[in-house]
């Protein structure tokens, strides 16, 4: 039995919710719930309170609010600095202990540029695709002609990027603070396509097609892959030369010894073939300087050679042209000369045009022979030219050439005393016109090695010559007629004939006297001398008819005929890798494609197209905008064999790149 | 107006919270394509959720202003506390921030996030158990009804007057029961509160029927109704303590989040390139 009849007291009702305080009827006082939650509320307070002072206290506060690690190559940039400026390095409002920002401050963009200007030009960082907006517009527009249309599907689903393309901050695809290993360049597809106006899905089923990639792209060494395998594959010695292993070989040392060369050396790859016929071609040399034969009339009253005196003939050559051109009137006068060739000049023009020509040539000549190779570096730039590529030619060509009477009788000779030594002199003076050497002549009769009071009695060398009776004592110029160099030297009495191949077999400077003519002939390949020129002309504008003359001289068509990239400003010799290069929106690697069997072959994916001409000019509909290939084109359902999101990746990064460079 | 049924007005509020949450996915989606930032939108979104979820204290501070029934703005607080948790995965990029400070922050949202879950759960559970028992305590007068209890216990045993059962029901008062009224819960039954006590206790009195006459069965049976009702209040006790243990946690938590969160979204402007 239980009893549940129990006698316990009713409880107290004078209670007042919300007093921190309770009493009984002693008097004793006790805390209720709401008074210990007011002093657990106080204690927190106290103790989060104390927490945060000590973390500011202690903990450096770029440590304190670092949102997260930086990427390991940001993270061993600031290793080095001081804690207390790594966040400055990078945020513009990183001066954490001032609440006001400084509006002068460079914006992030810029100072992430402090670092990596050296891999984009500042003012084109922030533009989309580091390209001017007329360059994207007409990217854009070629886009559109191609015919690409965004899909119905890709246009609902992708959303228009919300940002200025003149100004991309740097942050805007780069997020860091998301660990070491986090990758910066992480982008999905739709983020990529947000900017542009044309849009897809899939790589594989609605990438826009290409046109000839990876052909087409131009190239510095011109090869035609057709010409040679269809015409010099017959011998087995042949077949070995044209595998593509020997000119393209793995192993290249800029990309990790896993990317194939661009092209062989002309060594390993042409000489063979090429070097008997580069050396014919080079030999014909090239002109720096002619004396065109002018008529009588032209001729009289201004020291013209007598075997340049005849019926129109001669053709200045390119380089004397450039030489001459700056000079307005002499502009004038050679424009006049269809290809600068003497003989085709009008006849009513003949007089006026070939004197005006022949004064410059001689106003060149003693200009040269005066200042030397100041004289030349001067009328390249009144050219408008950079007279550094054809410094080979200035340091090569002696400017005493420019000087030597042997064509010239008399006009030369007050320049020649100043520069050219004594002992190298070809001819003597006639009388001189020439103010600065008539009469008061310093080699006259105060001729410094007679009478030079320096070399009298004190002289070191003692009383006696120590030269004895030598010849060049003498002062080739006191006693005129006397010194045999001094005669005038008629062609009679010379070796005028110049055999190029006999005189310099191995390239360099010759005067030919017969052609009146100073003329440069090559020694076959990697000429510096007619690299310098072809470098000097490339920097002609394509519409001067310089220019074309130029190029189209034999000796230099040898050489731009494969190096046709030396044309351009500035010029390039030597292919360059396209791995790496930051100038094409498409990027690839042989490296990872070679690793699957099936494209060890290079003909897998490199078909050489037999027939260029039918296959792509003849072909209804063909863009003839597009260089027929010699190769058959790479389709991108080859491509989509392996690129799927499940396989080898079809990210628009895979393929492409954002920033575009030089 | 028609009170709208529990089950209908769960629906609704769950289909509202998930087309909130489905909204803002899209919306952060949409932006993180476009090249925008997501983070902004989901990072004050969030931020307004944790102030929607404030005012809650602030309205239980203030009653006797017309803002409502505090029912509905607990319902309202449990769905925006939904909403805000599912805002904050779609705003950070990991659970817990790799910094000092957002590993700070995170780890406190997610202590609120998980007590006010408990919370939600206790909510449903402990009111019911709360309900079961006979009696209702305030618990600032729980001590004063564990001292009645313990009087009333020794005014029993004074009132024996049989030496037997004196001598029975006193040794055993004076080494079981007088310890276990005068004393205060353990903490292992606060924790976790049973009946473990109450059934050993009252075996015990059970078996010292056979050693009792009619007079000594009556006190007995009146120990055994202190021990019930003394365990029914520790009981209550016990389930009251941990409803005011996780309000007062998950407060004050809550006051701690919205200025470490306001702080964060200071400094996130300011270092926003």
């Amino acid at each position: 039995m239980r009893n549940d009849d129990l006698e316990i007291a009713e409880v107290p009702t004078d209670d007042r919710p919300g007093d921190g305080w309770m009493f009984d009827a002693e008097g004793q006082g006790s805390r209720t719930w709401t008074g210990k939650r007011q002093q657990i509320g106080l204690a927190a307070t106290l103790t989060f309170a104390i927490l945060f002072g000590s973390a500011f206290a202690f903990v450096p506060r770029s440590v304190l609010f670092k949102p997260g690690p930086l990427s390991s190559p940001h993270a061993q940039i600031l290793a080095g600095t001081l804690t207390s400026e790594r966040c400055s390095a990078c945020h513009q409002d990183a001066a954490l202990s001032t609440l006001g920002s400084d509006s002068a401050a460079h914006s992030q963009s810029q100072l992430c540029l402090n670092c990596h200007e050296q891999m984009m030009d500042r003012s084109l960082a922030t533009k989309a695709h580091n390209l001017p907006s007329s360059v994207r517009d007409q990217l854009s527009a070629k886009i559109r002609r191609s015919g690409s249309t965004t899909s119905l599907v890709s246009s609902a689903l992708i959303p228009t990027a919300n940002l200025d393309h003149e100004n991309v901050a740097c942050s805007t695809c780069h997020k860091e603070h998301h660990g070491a290993d986090a990758d910066l360049n992480a982008m999905t597809n739709a983020q990529c396509q947000s900017c542009h106006s044309v849009r897809f899905g899939a790589f594989a089923t609605s990438h826009p097609d290409w046109d000839s990639w990876p052909y087409g792209r131009g190239g510095e060494i011109a090869f035609d892959h057709v010409t040679h395998l269809r015409k010099h594959s017959k011998s087995a010695a042949d077949a070995e030369r044209l595998q593509c292993a020997r000119c393209h070989p793995s192993g290249n040392s800029l990309t990790g010894g896993i990317e194939l060369a661009r092209s062989a050396s002309y060594e390993i790859g042409c000489a063979a073939c090429h070097d008997e016929g580069l050396t014919v071609q080079a030999a014909t040399g090239i002109a720096v300087l002619t004396i065109p034969t002018i008529p009588a009339s032209s001729a009289d009253g201004i020291g013209w050679p007598d075997l340049a005196v005849g019926f129109p003939d001669g053709v200045i050559p390119p380089l004397t042209e450039l030489l001459l051109r700056s000079d307005p009137e002499v502009a004038a006068a050679l424009r006049r000369l269809p290809k600068g060739d003497v003989s085709a000049i009008l006849k009513d023009d003949m007089d006026e045009t070939t004197q005006v020509i022949a004064r410059a040539i001689r106003k060149l000549m003693i200009d040269v022979s005066d200042r030397g190779q100041d004289a030349l570096l001067e009328r390249l730039v009144a050219s408008g030219l950079t007279p550094d590529t054809l410094m080979p030619v200035i340091r090569s060509l002696p400017p005493q050439w420019f000087g030597d009477s042997t064509w010239f009788e008399e006009s030369m000779a007050p320049t020649l005393g100043y520069h050219t030594p004594e002992p190298f002199r070809l001819a003597s003076f006639g009388d001189s016109d020439e103010e600065s050497l008539t009469g008061d002549d310093l080699l006259g009769d105060g001729d410094l090695l007679d009478e030079n009071e320096s070399l009298g009695d004190g002289d070191l060398l003692g009383s006696e010559d120590l030269m004895g009776e030598d010849a060049l004592l003498e002062d080739p110029l006191a006693n005129g007629s006397s010194d045999p160099l001094a005669e005038p030297v008629s062609p009679s009495d010379q070796n005028w004939a110049v055999e190029p191949s006999s005189l310099v077999p191995r390239g360099g400077w010759y005067r030919d006297n017969v052609r009146l003519t100073i003329r440069y002939r090559g020694r076959g390949h990697s000429d510096e001398v007619l690299a310098s020129m072809i470098e000097t002309f490339a920097q002609l504008s394509h519409g001067d008819q310089l220019r074309d003359r130029f190029f189209e001289l034999p000796s230099v068509k040898a050489c731009v005929e494969c190096h046709a990239s030396a044309t351009r400003f500035p010029s390039l010799w030597r292919s360059s890798p396209k791995i790496g290069d930051r100038s094409q929106f498409t990027k690839f690697a042989h490296g990872p494609h070679l690793n699957v069997s099936a494209l060890g072959d290079c003909v897998h994916c490199h078909q050489v197209n037999e027939l260029p001409s039918e296959l792509t000019l003849g072909e209804p509909g063909a863009d003839a905008t597009v260089e027929p290939s010699e190769f058959h084109p790479i389709t991108r359902e080859s491509c989509a064999a392996c690129h799927t999101p499940a396989a080898a990746g079809d990210d628009c990064t895979t393929c492409h790149r954002y920033h575009i460079g030089p | 107006m028609k009170d709208i049924h529990f089950t209908t007005r769960r629906m609704i509020g769950a289909s509202i919270t998930l087309l909130a949450i489905a909204v803002c996915w899209v919306i952060a989606q949409w932006e993180s394509a476009r090249l925008g930032r997501p983070a902004i939108a989901t990072g004050v979104t969030a931020l307004i959720g944790l102030f929607g979820l404030v005012l809650l204290g602030v309205r239980r501070r203030i009653p006797f202003w017309p803002l409502g029934n505090a029912s509905i703005w607990t319902q309202v607080h449990i769905y925006v506390g939904f909403f805000t948790t599912a805002i904050y995965f779609i705003h950070v990029p990991r659970i817990i921030g790799d910094g000092i400070f957002e590993c700070f922050l995170s780890l406190l949202f997610l202590s609120v996030s998980v007590s006010g879950f408990y919370g939600l759960f206790i909510s449903r559970t402990l009111p019911k158990k709360l309900a079961a028992i006979e009696g209702q305590h305030r618990f600032d007068r729980m001590v004063w009804h564990r001292d009645e209890i313990a009087k009333t216990a020794s005014g029993v045993v004074e009132k024996l007057t049989d030496s037997a059962t004196s001598r029975v029901l006193g040794t055993f008062y004076g080494k079981v029961l007088q310890p276990f009224f005068s004393s205060r819960p353990s903490l292992a039954y606060v924790i976790a509160p049973n009946g473990n006590r109450r059934r050993q206790l009252l075996g015990d009195l059970k078996e010292l029927d056979r050693y009792l006459e009619s007079d000594g069965r009556t006190a007995a049976g009146k120990f055994a109704a202190l021990v019930r009702r003394r365990d029914d209040l520790d009981y209550q006790f016990a389930l009251q303590l941990r409803l005011r243990t996780w309000l007062v946690f998950h407060g004050l938590l809550s006051i701690v989040l919205i200025i470490v969160a306001v702080v964060h979204a200071v400094l996130a402007f300011r270092f926003t390139g």
